[in-house]
């Protein structure tokens, strides 16, 4: 899912048409569910001490990982409201039945809080395991839900089709009946655990630690021909960057036109660390491209740090044409410095061609020697540089 | 008239395979497929370099 080939096919379409289409998708109504009796994720069934998840081939992410690092999406059901809200926690695999899972988003923290408040101890959670890539799509959404939905009843929307769910073994909860593999477990809402070393997206160890609630799985059902394990690796470059953050790109095509803008694209480039943001459009005057980028760093989710906005003739998928677009059309804050005649941004001065004024602007993008130096050690995995993709093809 | 802007995108081509196995067969000329025995500790470094 790191590329706009791939992610246009997740939702049917071409390219160009991909995020418009996603954005339109994301405006209709949510189309929900339909029940069904059975399905392929039941042609194996094993339940309690028969479900055993380290069978899965779960992999290590990175070096420091302690334990297999489960990234599959996970659902999770609203006791108030009944929508299925989704996401991809990972899930430190640390026994046969027993996991640690990280929620990181709001949406989660605030439905665990609600099972609390009702005196529960506990809540059935089901990881999902291989399914078309526009539930990953949806399952990462992350924003206003306008009280009228949760991911899981989105799916179908975003897909324009019906999905099926079938009922877990051990859990009041609904599950793609189409899946590859589901893992049943239940959160223990009263104990927190600590782990070391978080993959952040933006491809550090960071945070050094968490505490995690643990998860107590309770059956594992599968399709008896080969079941697909999805892993969703989570470093250097992968989907842990650009997945999580599509549905953003999709609410900031609607904000930006909402501007008036014509807007061509919205990236969070995989090469990003998940802390910047591309906004590329054409626009009707002068004004417009500070309101659209206040517009963007002002974004619900912490992903804006660095927003740029680029006109449509710059190639998106090139870093360096990206680049390029930076250091040569911007006209920075510190005013009146000498510039360079070759410098379209620089300001012509009148009566001395070709000489030009324009601002400059320093990016300190050095590790900082007033912190922690480990906060800035790379998260790579294992073997990474030893072993070659095309020596297994 | 009022000018109206429509942010509608074309239909889909076709609809979209309701599993992993039927989008993998599907988008076969954009799936690497990996046929030799990869060892578990490889898992990671191989399909980060995967498009």
């Amino acid at each position: 899912m790191k590329n706009r080939r791939s992610q246009a096919r997740a939702l049917g379409t071409l390219p160009e048409n991909y995020l418009r289409t996603l954005a339109y998708r994301l405006r209709q109504p949510p189309r929900g569910f339909k029940i069904v009796k059975s399905g392929p994720v039941k042609e194996v069934i094993k339940l309690h001490n028969e479900a055993d998840w380290t069978e899965l081939p779960v992999p290590y992410h990175k070096d420091k990982d302690d334990a297999p690092y489960v990234t599959a999406m996970n659902i999770i059901r609203d006791p108030e409201t009944g929508f299925y809200n989704s996401c991809h926690a990972g899930t430190h695999a640390v026994g046969p039945r027993r996991g640690l899972i990280s929620f990181v988003t709001p949406h989660s923290h605030v439905i665990m809080r609600k099972y609390r408040d009702m005196g529960m101890d506990a809540m059935p959670i089901a990881f999902v395991f291989g399914l078309p890539p526009a539930y990953e799509i949806m399952a990462n959404f992350s924003g206003l839900h306008m009280d009228a939905w949760g991911e899981m009843e989105m799916v179908g929307t975003i897909m324009d089709r019906d999905i099926e769910m079938v009922r877990c073994e051990t859990l009041e909860l609904n599950v793609p009946a189409e899946a590859e593999i589901v893992v049943e477990a239940r959160v223990n809402l009263k104990d927190r655990f600590k782990v070391g070393e978080v993959t952040s997206p933006s491809m550090y160890n960071l945070p050094h630690y968490e505490n995690l609630p643990e998860v107590e799985v309770s059956a594992i059902t599968m399709r008896g021909d080969r079941p697909i394990y999805r892993n969703h690796q989570t470093c250097p470059d992968t989907d842990h960057q650009p997945l999580p953050r599509l549905c953003h790109e999709a609410v900031l095509y609607n904000r930006l036109s909402e501007l008036g803008l014509d807007v061509k694209d919205v990236r969070f480039p995989t090469w990003g660390a998940a802390l910047s943001c591309i906004i590329q459009f054409s626009y009707p005057r002068e004004g417009m491209v500070n309101d659209a980028l206040m517009l963007a760093m002002g974004a619900p989710w912490l992903n804006t740090k660095l927003v740029v906005a680029l006109s449509p003739d710059t190639n998106l998928d090139d870093p360096v044409d990206v680049y390029h677009a930076i250091a040569t059309r911007c006209y920075p804050a510190v005013p009146n410095t000498r510039g360079s005649p070759y410098d379209p941004a620089a300001r012509p001065l009148e009566g001395q061609y070709p000489w030009r004024v324009v601002g400059k602007m320093g990016i300190d993008a050095t590790i900082k020697s007033r912190h922690d130096p480990a906060d800035f050690e790379r998260a790579w995995p294992r073997n990474w540089g030893q072993v070659k993709l095309s020596d297994y093809l | 008239m009022a000018l109206s802007i429509s942010h509608r995108p074309p239909p889909p081509t076709k609809p979209l395979d309701p599993s992993l196995r039927g989008y993998l067969a599907t988008n076969a000329d954009i799936v690497t497929r990996v046929t030799k025995p990869v060892h578990m500790a490889d898992i990671g470094a191989l399909s980060a370099q995967s498009w």
